[in-house]
Protein backbone atom coordinates (compact mmCIF):
# COMPACT_ATOMS: atom_id res chain seq x y z
CA UNK A 1 0.00 0.00 0.00
CA UNK A 2 3.06 2.01 0.66
CA UNK A 3 3.39 2.78 -3.86
CA UNK A 4 -0.33 3.62 -3.58
CA UNK A 5 0.57 6.35 -0.85
CA UNK A 6 3.52 7.74 -2.61
CA UNK A 7 1.31 7.55 -6.39
CA UNK A 8 -1.20 9.37 -5.01
CA UNK A 9 1.33 11.69 -3.07
CA UNK A 10 3.01 12.46 -6.24
CA UNK A 11 -0.13 13.34 -7.93
CA UNK A 12 -1.53 16.00 -5.87
CA UNK A 13 -5.02 16.66 -4.92
CA UNK A 14 -7.18 14.74 -7.64
CA UNK A 15 -9.77 17.56 -9.28
CA UNK A 16 -11.94 17.14 -11.94
CA UNK A 17 -12.82 20.27 -13.69
CA UNK A 18 -15.63 20.81 -16.08
CA UNK A 19 -17.70 23.61 -17.50
CA UNK A 20 -20.55 25.20 -19.57
CA UNK A 21 -22.82 28.06 -20.40
CA UNK A 22 -21.10 30.00 -17.98
CA UNK A 23 -21.23 27.41 -15.71
CA UNK A 24 -17.77 25.90 -13.90
CA UNK A 25 -17.25 23.19 -11.35
CA UNK A 26 -14.57 21.70 -9.85
CA UNK A 27 -15.21 18.38 -7.83
CA UNK A 28 -12.81 15.99 -5.74
CA UNK A 29 -13.30 12.28 -6.42
CA UNK A 30 -16.66 11.09 -5.51
CA UNK A 31 -18.02 14.45 -6.90
CA UNK A 32 -17.73 16.18 -3.55
CA UNK A 33 -17.77 20.18 -4.67
CA UNK A 34 -14.88 22.82 -4.08
CA UNK A 35 -16.59 25.01 -6.12
CA UNK A 36 -19.34 26.56 -8.16
CA UNK A 37 -18.72 29.23 -10.03
CA UNK A 38 -21.59 31.08 -11.98
CA UNK A 39 -20.76 34.02 -14.58
CA UNK A 40 -23.63 36.36 -14.74
CA UNK A 41 -24.50 35.23 -18.26
CA UNK A 42 -25.38 31.92 -16.54
CA UNK A 43 -28.37 33.00 -14.64
CA UNK A 44 -29.95 35.27 -17.56
CA UNK A 45 -31.28 31.17 -18.73
CA UNK A 46 -33.43 30.87 -16.00
CA UNK A 47 -33.38 28.92 -12.34
CA UNK A 48 -34.64 25.74 -14.11
CA UNK A 49 -32.13 25.70 -16.75
CA UNK A 50 -29.14 26.71 -14.64
CA UNK A 51 -30.19 24.01 -11.89
CA UNK A 52 -29.65 21.20 -15.11
CA UNK A 53 -26.39 22.87 -16.34
CA UNK A 54 -24.78 23.20 -12.78
CA UNK A 55 -25.90 19.26 -12.34
CA UNK A 56 -24.68 17.98 -15.89
CA UNK A 57 -21.25 20.02 -15.26
CA UNK A 58 -20.98 19.05 -11.90
CA UNK A 59 -21.65 15.17 -13.47
CA UNK A 60 -18.45 15.76 -16.32
CA UNK A 61 -16.26 17.07 -13.57
CA UNK A 62 -17.12 13.86 -11.36
CA UNK A 63 -16.00 11.54 -14.22
CA UNK A 64 -12.90 13.32 -14.63
CA UNK A 65 -12.00 13.21 -10.84
CA UNK A 66 -12.80 9.55 -10.97
CA UNK A 67 -11.00 8.53 -14.25
CA UNK A 68 -8.14 10.00 -13.07
CA UNK A 69 -8.23 8.13 -9.78
CA UNK A 70 -8.43 5.08 -11.64
CA UNK A 71 -5.81 6.06 -13.59
CA UNK A 72 -3.75 6.34 -10.20
CA UNK A 73 -5.15 3.36 -9.14
CA UNK A 74 -3.96 1.43 -11.77
CA UNK A 75 -0.38 3.06 -12.17
CA UNK A 76 -0.15 2.19 -8.60
CA UNK A 77 -1.84 -1.50 -8.54
CA UNK A 78 -0.56 -2.93 -11.82
CA UNK A 79 -4.82 -3.09 -12.81
CA UNK A 80 -7.82 -1.84 -13.35
CA UNK A 81 -10.16 -2.20 -10.33
CA UNK A 82 -10.67 -1.05 -7.23
CA UNK A 83 -12.44 2.05 -7.99
CA UNK A 84 -15.90 0.42 -9.33
CA UNK A 85 -15.72 -0.96 -5.53
CA UNK A 86 -15.37 1.99 -3.93
CA UNK A 87 -18.74 3.63 -6.06
CA UNK A 88 -16.42 5.61 -7.91
CA UNK A 89 -17.32 4.04 -11.32
CA UNK A 90 -17.77 6.74 -14.34
CA UNK A 91 -19.07 6.89 -17.71
CA UNK A 92 -16.37 7.71 -20.07
CA UNK A 93 -18.25 9.62 -22.51
CA UNK A 94 -18.56 12.41 -19.22
CA UNK A 95 -14.99 12.22 -18.71
CA UNK A 96 -14.31 12.94 -22.46
CA UNK A 97 -12.71 16.57 -22.66
CA UNK A 98 -14.69 18.69 -24.87
CA UNK A 99 -13.11 21.74 -23.28
CA UNK A 100 -9.81 20.91 -23.88
CA UNK A 101 -9.11 21.70 -20.10
CA UNK A 102 -6.53 19.41 -19.06
CA UNK A 103 -5.92 21.22 -15.80
CA UNK A 104 -7.75 18.48 -13.59
CA UNK A 105 -4.44 17.85 -11.62
CA UNK A 106 -4.52 21.57 -10.26
CA UNK A 107 -4.08 22.02 -6.27
CA UNK B 1 -31.54 -23.15 35.01
CA UNK B 2 -29.66 -19.91 35.77
CA UNK B 3 -26.63 -19.89 33.80
CA UNK B 4 -26.58 -18.55 30.74
CA UNK B 5 -26.69 -21.06 27.67
CA UNK B 6 -23.52 -21.28 25.49
CA UNK B 7 -24.54 -20.88 21.97
CA UNK B 8 -24.54 -24.11 20.20
CA UNK B 9 -22.72 -24.61 16.69
CA UNK B 10 -26.06 -24.31 14.88
CA UNK B 11 -26.92 -20.88 16.71
CA UNK B 12 -23.32 -19.80 15.76
CA UNK B 13 -23.43 -20.29 12.21
CA UNK B 14 -26.86 -19.16 11.56
CA UNK B 15 -26.00 -15.82 13.30
CA UNK B 16 -22.87 -15.88 11.00
CA UNK B 17 -24.74 -16.26 8.13
CA UNK B 18 -27.67 -13.52 8.91
CA UNK B 19 -24.33 -11.31 8.99
CA UNK B 20 -22.95 -12.56 5.84
CA UNK B 21 -26.78 -12.22 4.36
CA UNK B 22 -26.66 -8.43 5.41
CA UNK B 23 -23.65 -7.53 3.93
CA UNK B 24 -25.07 -8.24 0.70
CA UNK B 25 -25.54 -5.62 -1.98
CA UNK B 26 -24.07 -3.32 1.04
CA UNK B 27 -21.83 -1.32 -1.62
CA UNK B 28 -25.16 -1.00 -3.53
CA UNK B 29 -27.67 0.29 -0.90
CA UNK B 30 -25.18 2.95 0.37
CA UNK B 31 -24.61 3.94 -3.59
CA UNK B 32 -28.31 4.98 -3.63
CA UNK B 33 -28.14 6.97 -0.71
CA UNK B 34 -28.94 10.54 -0.52
CA UNK B 35 -28.82 13.19 1.84
CA UNK B 36 -30.62 16.81 1.00
CA UNK B 37 -29.92 20.04 2.13
CA UNK B 38 -31.83 23.74 1.78
CA UNK B 39 -31.28 26.98 2.36
CA UNK B 40 -33.50 29.51 4.89
CA UNK B 41 -35.92 30.90 2.49
CA UNK B 42 -36.07 27.74 0.48
CA UNK B 43 -34.79 28.64 -2.59
CA UNK B 44 -32.15 26.70 -3.14
CA UNK B 45 -32.19 22.75 -2.66
CA UNK B 46 -29.50 20.48 -2.68
CA UNK B 47 -29.12 16.29 -3.39
CA UNK B 48 -26.24 14.45 -2.91
CA UNK B 49 -24.97 10.73 -2.34
CA UNK B 50 -22.34 9.86 -0.04
CA UNK B 51 -19.31 11.08 -1.67
CA UNK B 52 -20.69 14.53 -2.13
CA UNK B 53 -21.66 14.16 -5.69
CA UNK B 54 -24.92 16.50 -6.98
CA UNK B 55 -27.16 14.49 -7.70
CA UNK B 56 -29.99 17.18 -7.95
CA UNK B 57 -30.63 20.88 -7.55
CA UNK B 58 -34.01 22.32 -6.89
CA UNK B 59 -33.41 26.36 -7.91
CA UNK B 60 -36.36 28.76 -7.30
CA UNK B 61 -36.41 32.11 -9.63
CA UNK B 62 -36.15 34.06 -6.51
CA UNK B 63 -32.71 32.39 -6.09
CA UNK B 64 -31.17 34.25 -8.91
CA UNK B 65 -31.25 37.51 -7.10
CA UNK B 66 -28.42 36.19 -4.53
CA UNK B 67 -26.39 36.99 -7.42
CA UNK B 68 -23.45 34.58 -9.49
CA UNK B 69 -21.22 34.44 -6.62
CA UNK B 70 -23.33 33.90 -3.48
CA UNK B 71 -25.31 31.55 -5.51
CA UNK B 72 -22.36 28.97 -6.09
CA UNK B 73 -20.89 29.36 -2.86
CA UNK B 74 -24.75 28.68 -1.52
CA UNK B 75 -24.60 25.31 -3.55
CA UNK B 76 -21.43 24.43 -2.51
CA UNK B 77 -22.43 25.03 1.11
CA UNK B 78 -25.61 22.97 0.95
CA UNK B 79 -23.71 19.82 -0.62
CA UNK B 80 -21.55 20.21 1.84
CA UNK B 81 -24.01 19.91 4.65
CA UNK B 82 -26.18 17.06 2.86
CA UNK B 83 -23.05 14.94 2.25
CA UNK B 84 -23.09 15.33 6.19
CA UNK B 85 -26.91 13.65 6.22
CA UNK B 86 -25.92 11.02 3.43
CA UNK B 87 -22.62 10.11 5.53
CA UNK B 88 -25.08 9.81 8.65
CA UNK B 89 -27.09 7.42 6.51
CA UNK B 90 -24.66 5.73 4.98
CA UNK B 91 -23.40 4.84 8.73
CA UNK B 92 -26.15 3.57 9.57
CA UNK B 93 -26.82 0.85 6.43
CA UNK B 94 -22.78 -0.28 7.42
CA UNK B 95 -23.26 -0.58 11.20
CA UNK B 96 -26.57 -2.86 10.54
CA UNK B 97 -24.15 -5.14 8.13
CA UNK B 98 -20.85 -4.64 10.07
CA UNK B 99 -21.61 -3.87 13.47
CA UNK B 100 -22.36 -1.04 15.85
CA UNK B 101 -18.50 -1.12 16.29
CA UNK B 102 -17.02 -0.68 12.91
CA UNK B 103 -19.82 1.89 12.47
CA UNK B 104 -18.30 4.06 15.02
CA UNK B 105 -14.75 3.68 13.76
CA UNK B 106 -16.26 4.92 10.31
CA UNK B 107 -17.85 7.79 11.77
CA UNK B 108 -14.78 8.96 13.93
CA UNK B 109 -12.86 8.52 10.82
CA UNK B 110 -15.03 10.66 8.76
CA UNK B 111 -15.45 13.30 11.33
CA UNK B 112 -19.15 12.64 11.95
CA UNK B 113 -20.76 13.94 15.26
CA UNK B 114 -21.44 10.80 17.59
CA UNK B 115 -24.77 10.68 19.84
CA UNK B 116 -23.80 10.86 23.41
CA UNK B 117 -27.22 8.58 24.06
CA UNK B 118 -27.45 6.52 21.37
CA UNK B 119 -29.86 3.34 21.31
CA UNK B 120 -27.14 0.88 20.08
CA UNK B 121 -25.06 -1.42 21.82
CA UNK B 122 -21.60 -1.63 19.89
CA UNK B 123 -21.22 -4.94 18.84
CA UNK B 124 -18.30 -7.20 19.33
CA UNK B 125 -18.41 -9.91 17.14
CA UNK B 126 -18.73 -13.55 18.66
CA UNK B 127 -20.11 -11.48 22.15
CA UNK B 128 -23.76 -11.68 22.43
CA UNK B 129 -24.26 -8.25 24.30
CA UNK B 130 -27.18 -9.14 25.91
CA UNK B 131 -25.77 -12.81 27.40
CA UNK B 132 -27.12 -12.90 30.89
CA UNK B 133 -30.28 -11.25 29.87
CA UNK B 134 -31.59 -13.91 28.02
CA UNK B 135 -34.72 -15.63 30.04
CA UNK B 136 -33.77 -19.34 28.42
CA UNK B 137 -36.61 -21.60 27.87
CA UNK B 138 -35.38 -25.19 27.89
Amino acid sequence: MERLEQVFAAAGPIVGKASADGVTVEVGVGGRLRSVQLSPQALRYGAAQLARTVVDTAARATAKANQRAEQLYAQALGKKPVVEGLGLSYDPALAADEDFDRDWTRG
Amino acid sequence: MTQPQRRTTERLLADAEERLAATEGLADRVGEVRGWAYNGDDTVHVTVDVHGALKELKLDERALALGPQALGAQIVDLSHQAQQAALSEGVNILGDALGDAAALDMMRSAGLEMDPEPEVIPYTPGVDPNAGTWNVID
